[in-house]
Order: structure tokens, then C-alpha cells, then sequence
């Protein structure tokens, strides 16, 4: 941090806020809110006055409220700009500071929040992650009972510069402890955050040979359900603890009691080793709590168009093949941010991310996937009257609609979700690769043959598709009568592709994407979720029996969620019969005809239409 | 094959497809045995053990064991497993089946008895009501069980199984 202040190429901005991102890639305007520190860093020589006579005294957040710090403050000895700052929250505009600091005149009560603009090639997100607060689990006493700790806490008083000078207490009565013990998982793997939080099994192995180092004699366990120790020296370290008589006890504990009298601590657990039940009598209980993405992750990313996953960390464009990049372009993420991590592998990625960057920055042009959308000009009808529909609904802002002129998408910013192109009433936007024509030929050829027996399934490329991917890799059974066709969002289904499928004899449709939260394109699955709903209404009144047709939402993961929908939709398909489907299919095809009709008036696809209608006739 | 009907009813009431999501997630953390009042007292009972073996299915050695009917129905389990399993829900299924199949204990039987006649599990006794005295507790009362405690057992079905019972 300090080798990154002196730097002349790093510019580091503390106590700032991502206030906007435009732009796209190479080319992105960032507003950066500045927050008045109320003191002028250029004047400001460190020397501390100020604190000295500051007479207000609030919880220290870098010690983990085990000390106290002052209104006027630095956050902690290393931070980087060594600058004073005071806390507005807790100033009570006593003004001393600015006596104190006399002739140097750096405290400066009249400093405003600053919006600064800059312009951008590349951004990397690396804003780390969050503690978990283990208060609401009860059974712990954690806030109740002061010889509670969590292993944050014991960090700060096994810091040799730290509130305690490196030295273990008992906090209810500062005495040396004789027997202390570890609680693993505690928020995590359970019903609080279903994930592992990774690094705390070793930080605890870590903090509990720093404790035998400097107490020879301390008792110290450590209650896990497992122990995880998948990197290079992890294993040998947990070796090493044992060697060292640190006491494993497999069991997560159910509860822990304090004696009122003397606050000691009893651990009750069972110990699955023995398979009993088990109490400990201890002095400090330290719990290994989880990690949790930061509060404003979600409101943080989407003024950067990136994505959060279910846990709430950052969402990578690809779990396996792009675990740096998000889903706009130019955006890295790196770090605990994307999901709990240790040192190592946060560093790993951090260099990943920076090398990721520069390919950018050292390049003259930038390619982009090529299946971005445009405006036909000529249909598009904001000439005549005022729409802007698809300008509503791209979630990038790649696509712009002048009042009095023709829409047109920015190029680079265009992500090719095909949100606008789905919902455009004149037909006007055209996806690359995922064009009407390519999608309504795939429609028939697909249902060429027998189109009553089978269940065409639109997936979106990321989730539901992956979810499809995993039945298969995970070599779930399901009967073989659904035929997929893939676009890259469910926002691009119009509802046109599900009339025409229909009209020309389908026995089902099932219509699929993303679970709203994991949407790769942000919004794109929340459309097509609006646009769908009409469907089912349309169809019945059409003929069609509703449950021919379904909408399901789906995470790559969900394989099983995916075998169990096409096993459903097979009895579905199954019970209604074939000849129930061809009559409803028979005496829908009107309705259905007028419905797509735009089809008709697109020469290229009407000429797919023809081409089976002609074959039929022949037939 | 009675058994077997029975787990399969059993699943079925714990939620079908979702007795995986419910049961077989279980991951053997022992919260479940480190917060039970009767694994305190008694050793050789152990939900997570109740557990494991249902997920194997392994459902007779479950109802065969009298340690079954050792669970006093207290929730701990239900509260503090960090998988949301209701334990303690899933136990008294069991002991519903291991009555079915091979009958209740004859301890809890003779309880039953004693509440059919008394509304208690065992009889006032001197002991009892010299231990209260000392604690200032008030007298125990001798309760009717003509309204409630019958209604319950007709309700619950206890009563067609005690006469069972008393003609055995
Ligand atoms: S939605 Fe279609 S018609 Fe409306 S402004 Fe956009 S491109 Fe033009
Ligand atoms: S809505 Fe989707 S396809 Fe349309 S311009 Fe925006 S990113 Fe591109
Ligand atoms: S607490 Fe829940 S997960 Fe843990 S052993 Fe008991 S039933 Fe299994
Ligand atoms: S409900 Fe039964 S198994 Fe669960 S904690 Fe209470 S006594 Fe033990």
C-alpha cells in the first residue's frame, strides 16, 4: 500500500465513492465522490495535537471496537496518505482541533464533498469482503458473554502493536487465560451462508500456534466438522498443530454457557471421535465466523454493470474459463470480493486482473463478441412518433433512441442480450447471430418431424443452458423428447418464436433463463419474465391447454432442478395425448397465424414459413 | 416389507423428493447430539446416529433399538441444526412406525397406563411432595381425568391402543 502511494503512476483515491460509470471499455467516464476529510493534507505534518485535546472518544473500528479512538483520527498506523481525518458523525464542533493546530492551519471545517470525473480505460474491483456479525446466533452469547471473541478480535490483541501489546486476556476480568478454544464455520455451511468460507481453517491453525508460541502451556482446541487444507503446505501446517498438541475436536457445538460468577465458558458439543456428548469448561471461546460480501456490493455493482450471485459476491463471466472478467467489458474483478479467499489466491487473481487489464490498455483497438444488435433505420418508428422502447430496456445503455430519429446502438456498450431486439414493436432490431430468421429455422427444423411429441425448450446460454449441461455431466435421466434452442438471454425470447412453434404443431414449449439475481445481462431475465406472463392467457384463449406451456427459471447449477422439469413436462405431454394436442394445435392456427404476422411481412423469414408450408402440401 | 412400506410413507411425509434436501443433507455435525438434554444424560442416545442411519436407510435398525423412544421431544435439534433438519419431527415419525411395527417399550406403555388413570406419568409420591415442601413449591393436586386427558387419548387414537394393551 505504501510502495502504491509513492508510485507516480498510481493515483490512489481514499475516502472516495464510486459515484457513476459511462462509457465502455477503453472508454469509461467515472465520477468519483470525494468525501471532505477537514483537513488539507498538503499542511497537515502528522504531529497529533489535534488528537490530543479531541475530547470525543468513539468505538475503534481497526481494533475491532477493543479500543477507542478520537472524532479526529487516522484509521491506523499504516494507512496510506498518513493524513488526519475527522469523523463528522462523532465531532461535536468543539473546535479545540483547530486551536491545537494553530500556525499550521490544516483543519479546515469548511471542506465540501468533491465530484471528481476522470477518464478510464479498464476498471478492476477488488473491494474485499465483510465479517460476519455472529450476534444472532444466540446459543453463542457472542455480545453477551465478554470472554467471547471472534477471531478478528484475536487477531487485534495478538498484534504485538495492538490494544492488549500482543498479550492474551481474559476480557471480563483481564486475567491470563489457562484454556481457550476455537469454533469453526460459525455462519457458514449452514443455514446462514451455505458456502464455506475458505480461509478460516487455516487462520485458525495459524492463531492457534502463534498462542502455543508465546504460552507454552495453554490448552487449546479447536471445534471443526472439517478440517479443509486443499493448498500447497496446508496439510503439513495442520500437522504441525498437532505435533504441536493443539486438541481437534470434530463436532460443531450446540451451545455455549457462562458461569455468571467467574464468566467462564462451557462448551457444550458432541465428540463425534467418542460419539458422545461432551461439556468444556474454557476461559475464552474464540469463533471463526464467515465471510460475507460487503452491505452496498449490489448497489456498488450496478453502477459497474457487474453481477452478484446468489451468496451475494461477484458474479465472473465463466466459473471455469473467465473467473476474472465480469459481464461488461473492461470490468475485472479480483479478491474476496468474488467470493471468500486467502492470501494466496487473492494475490494470484489481483495479478490475473492487472494482467487482464493491460492486454486492454496496451492495445490500440479492442475486439468484442460479435453479437451485438442494430437498428434498421428505416423500420424504426421513433422518426414518426416518440418510443424509445428499447432505450428502456437495455440494461448497458448501448442503445440510444433521439427524439425525432432513428434508435441506434453503441456498439462497444452492447453486451447482445437482445432484450431491445424481443421487444421492439416494429421488428426494427436485429441480433447478430441470433437473428429472427436463424431462430424461427432452428423452430422448424426442429419440429420438421412429429412436432406433437416433442417439447421445444428455449434456454438462455448461461444459466439455464448450463443447468442442461449439468444434468448431462452429471448423467441424470431424462426422456429424450425436448429439443433445446439457445440464445444468449432470456431476454431475447420473443413471443412470437412460442406462437410460431405452436402454429406449427408443437406438443410443448418450455420457456427458460436465469433466477432473476444471477441474470447475466442484469435485467435481461426480468423482461422476458414480464413479456412471458401474458403468454399463457393468450395461448388457452387460443385453444392451446395452458400446461403445454411453462416458464422455469434455472441456475447453471440446477442440473437436477432441469431432469426433473423434463421429466415432468414428458408425463405432461404424455397425459394430454397427441390427439388432444392436434386438435387444439388445429384450432388455434388462426389465432396464431394473426399473431405472427409480422413474421409473414419479414421477407427472409416468410420464406422459411413457405418453404414447410410447400412441403406440407407436396406431402 | 411392512417396514419398508412404512419408510416409504415416512419419506413420503417428510416431503417426498425433498427427503434428500431434508435428510440426506445431512452432513454428521453433531450440533444436534452437543444441545440434547437426553444424550447428557445417557450416552448411548445420539440424533445424529438416528440420523445417519435413516439416511442410509437403514430404518429397522432405527425402530429395533429401544433408544428411540429416549428422545423427549424438546426441539433443540429442530432449533440448532445448521441444516434445518427438523430432527426431532422426523424421530417422533419413527416412533410412530417402531409402534406399528413392534410395539412401545414397556416402561412408556406402563407411563401411557398411568396416564389413562392418574393425567401423570408416575403417582404423587411422599418423596416428591417432601422435596416440593422444601423448595416452597405449592402441593401437587390431583387432577381429573375424566374431561381432557380422555379426549385427548380418543383423539389421538391412545385409547384403541391401550386396550389393546390391557387385554394383552
Ligand atoms: S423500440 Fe424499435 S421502434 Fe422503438 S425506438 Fe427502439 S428501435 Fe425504434
Ligand atoms: S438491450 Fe441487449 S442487445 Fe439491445 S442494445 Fe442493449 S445490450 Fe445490446
Ligand atoms: S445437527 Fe443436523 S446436520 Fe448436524 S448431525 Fe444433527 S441432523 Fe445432521
Ligand atoms: S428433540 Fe429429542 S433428539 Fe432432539 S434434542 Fe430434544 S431430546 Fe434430543
Amino acid at each position: 500500500m505504501v510502495d502504491a502511494g509513492h508510485h507516480p503512476k498510481i493515483n490512489v483515491l481514499t475516502y472516495s465513492e464510486l459515484e457513476e460509470v459511462r462509457g465502455f471499455v477503453g472508454n469509461f467516464k467515472v465520477k468519483v465522490k470525494k468525501k471532505p476529510r477537514f483537513v488539507i493534507p498538503e499542511k497537515c505534518n502528522g504531529c497529533g495535537l489535534c488528537v490530543d485535546v479531541c475530547p470525543i472518544e468513539v468505538p475503534n473500528e481497526f481494533d475491532e471496537g477493543t479500543t477507542t479512538r478520537k472524532a479526529i483520527y487516522v484509521p491506523f498506523a499504516q494507512a496510506v496518505p498518513l493524513v488526519y481525518t475527522i469523523d463528522m458523525d462523532a465531532c461535536i464542533e468543539c473546535f479545540k482541533c483547530i486551536e491545537a493546530c494553530g500556525k499550521l492551519e490544516a483543519i479546515d471545517f469548511s471542506q465540501k464533498e468533491e465530484i471528481i470525473e476522470l477518464d478510464i480505460g479498464t476498471i478492476i474491483v477488488a473491494t474485499g469482503y465483510d465479517i460476519y456479525d455472529p450476534t444472532p446466533i444466540k446459543q453463542y452469547g457472542y455480545g453477551r458473554y465478554p470472554n467471547v471473541l471472534t477471531a478478528l478480535e484475536l487477531e487485534r490483541l495478538l498484534d504485538e502493536s495492538g490494544p492488549t501489546m500482543g498479550k492474551l486476556y481474559r476480557p471480563s476480568d483481564m486475567k491470563a487465560p489457562g484454556k481457550v478454544a476455537f469454533i469453526q464455520c460459525v455462519g457458514s455451511r449452514d443455514d446462514i451462508h451455505e458456502y464455506c468460507s475458505g480461509f478460516c481453517c487455516m487462520y485458525t491453525i495459524k492463531n492457534s500456534l502463534i498462542l502455543r508460541e508465546k504460552y507454552p502451556d495453554l490448552d487449546i482446541s479447536i471445534y471443526y466438522m472439517d478440517i479443509r487444507t486443499p493448498s500447497k503446505g496446508y496439510e503439513e501446517f495442520y500437522r504441525r498443530a498437532r505435533e504441536e498438541g493443539i486438541k481437534f475436536i470434530q463436532g460443531k457445538p450446540s451451545e455455549i454457557a457462562q458461569d455468571p460468577n467467574n464468566h467462564n465458558l462451557f462448551i457444550y458439543s458432541e465428540d463425534l471421535a467418542k460419539g458422545k456428548a461432551i461439556r468444556d469448561e474454557v476461559d475464552i471461546v474464540i469463533l471463526s465466523t464467515a465471510a460475507e460480501p460487503r452491505p452496498d456490493s449490489r448497489t456498488l455493482g450496478s453502477k459497474l454493470g457487474v453481477t452478484s450471485g446468489p451468496s451475494g459476491f461477484y458474479m465472473e463471466s465463466h466459473p471455469k474459463l473467465k473467473p476474472i472478467d465480469t459481464p461488461t467489458e473492461g470490468v475485472f474483478i479480483a479478491g474476496s470480493s468474488q467470493g471468500p479467499k486467502d492470501i494466496p489466491y487473492s494475490v494470484a487473481q489481483g495479478s490475473a486482473a492487472s494482467s487482464r487489464a493491460s492486454r486492454i490498455l496496451s492495445s490500440p483497438e479492442w475486439e468484442i463478441e460479435p453479437l451485438i444488435a442494430f437498428v434498421d433505420a428505416d423500420k424504426c418508428r421513433n422518426v414518426r412518433k416518440k418510443c424509445g422502447i428499447c432505450e428502456t430496456r437495455c440494461p448497458y445503455g448501448a442503445i440510444i433512441a433521439p427524439e425525432g430519429k432513428p434508435a441506434y446502438v453503441i456498439g462497444a456498450k452492447c453486451h447482445g442480450c437482445g432484450t431491445c431486439v424481443a421487444d421492439c414493436p416494429e421488428g426494427a432490431i436485429t441480433q447478430l447471430h441470433y437473428t429472427d430468421v436463424q431462430i424461427v429455422a432452428q423452430i422448424h427444423a426442429i419440429l420438421r418431424e412429429k412436432p406433437e411429441e416433442k417439447i421445444l425448450v428455449f434456454t438462455c446460454h448461461w444459466c439455464s443452458f448450463g443447468a442442461a449441461d449439468t444434468a448431462g455431466n452429471s448423467h441424470l435421466k431424462y426422456p429424450p423428447d425436448n429439443r433445446i434452442i439457445k440464445v444468449m438471454c432470456s431476454g431475447r425470447l420473443d413471443r412470437k418464436f412460442i406462437y410460431e412453434a405452436f402454429r406449427i404443431g408443437a406438443g410443448m414449449v418450455l420457456a427458460s433463463g436465469c433466477h432473476p439475481q444471477d441474470c447475466h445481462y442484469i435485467t435481461g431475465q426480468h423482461h422476458a419474465e414480464r413479456r412471458l406472463k401474458a403468454v399463457p392467457k393468450i395461448l388457452e384463449r387460443a385453444g392451446i391447454s395452458p400446461e403445454r406451456f411453462s416458464v422455469k427459471w434455472m441456475s447453471a447449477s440446477e442440473g437436477q432442478t432441469f431432469s426433473k422439469v423434463m421429466k415432468e413436462s414428458s408425463e405432461t405431454l404424455k397425459s394430454i395425448g397427441i390427439e388432444r394436442i392436434k386438435e387444439e394445435n388445429e384450432k388455434a392456427k388462426p389465432e396464431l397465424e394473426k399473431r405472427i404476422k409480422t413474421f409473414r411481412e419479414d421477407p427472409d423469414v416468410a420464406k422459411i414459413l413457405l418453404a414447410d408450408e410447400k412441403v406440407d402440401i407436396e406431402a | 416389507m411392512e417396514i419398508e412400506k412404512d419408510l416409504e410413507k415416512l419419506i413420503e411425509e417428510i416431503g417426498g423428493e425433498d427427503f434428500q434436501k431434508k435428510v440426506q443433507v445431512c452432513y454428521q455435525c453433531g450440533t444436534c447430539v452437543g444441545g440434547c438434554p437426553v444424550a447428557w444424560v445417557n450416552e448411548n442416545f445420539n440424533p445424529r446416529k438416528i440420523m445417519l442411519a435413516l439416511s442410509r436407510g437403514e430404518i429397522d435398525e432405527i425402530i429395533n433399538n429401544d433408544l428411540l423412544w429416549f428422545c423427549c421431544y424438546c426441539h433443540t435439534c429442530l432449533e440448532r441444526c445448521p441444516q434445518k433438519i427438523p430432527v426431532s419431527e422426523i424421530i417422533v415419525k419413527l416412533k410412530n412406525i417402531a409402534a406399528k411395527v413392534r410395539g412401545i417399550p414397556e416402561g412408556y406403555v406402563n407411563e401411557l397406563k398411568m396416564i389413562a388413570k392418574t393425567g401423570r406419568i408416575s403417582s404423587i409420591s411422599s418423596a416428591t411432595e417432601r422435596r416440593r415442601e422444601q423448595l416452597n413449591l405449592p402441593k401437587l393436586v390431583q387432577t381429573s381425568v375424566e374431561k381432557d386427558i380422555k379426549r385427548i387419548l380418543k383423539q389421538t387414537g391412545t385409547n384403541l391402543f391401550l386396550e389393546k394393551e390391557i387385554k394383552k
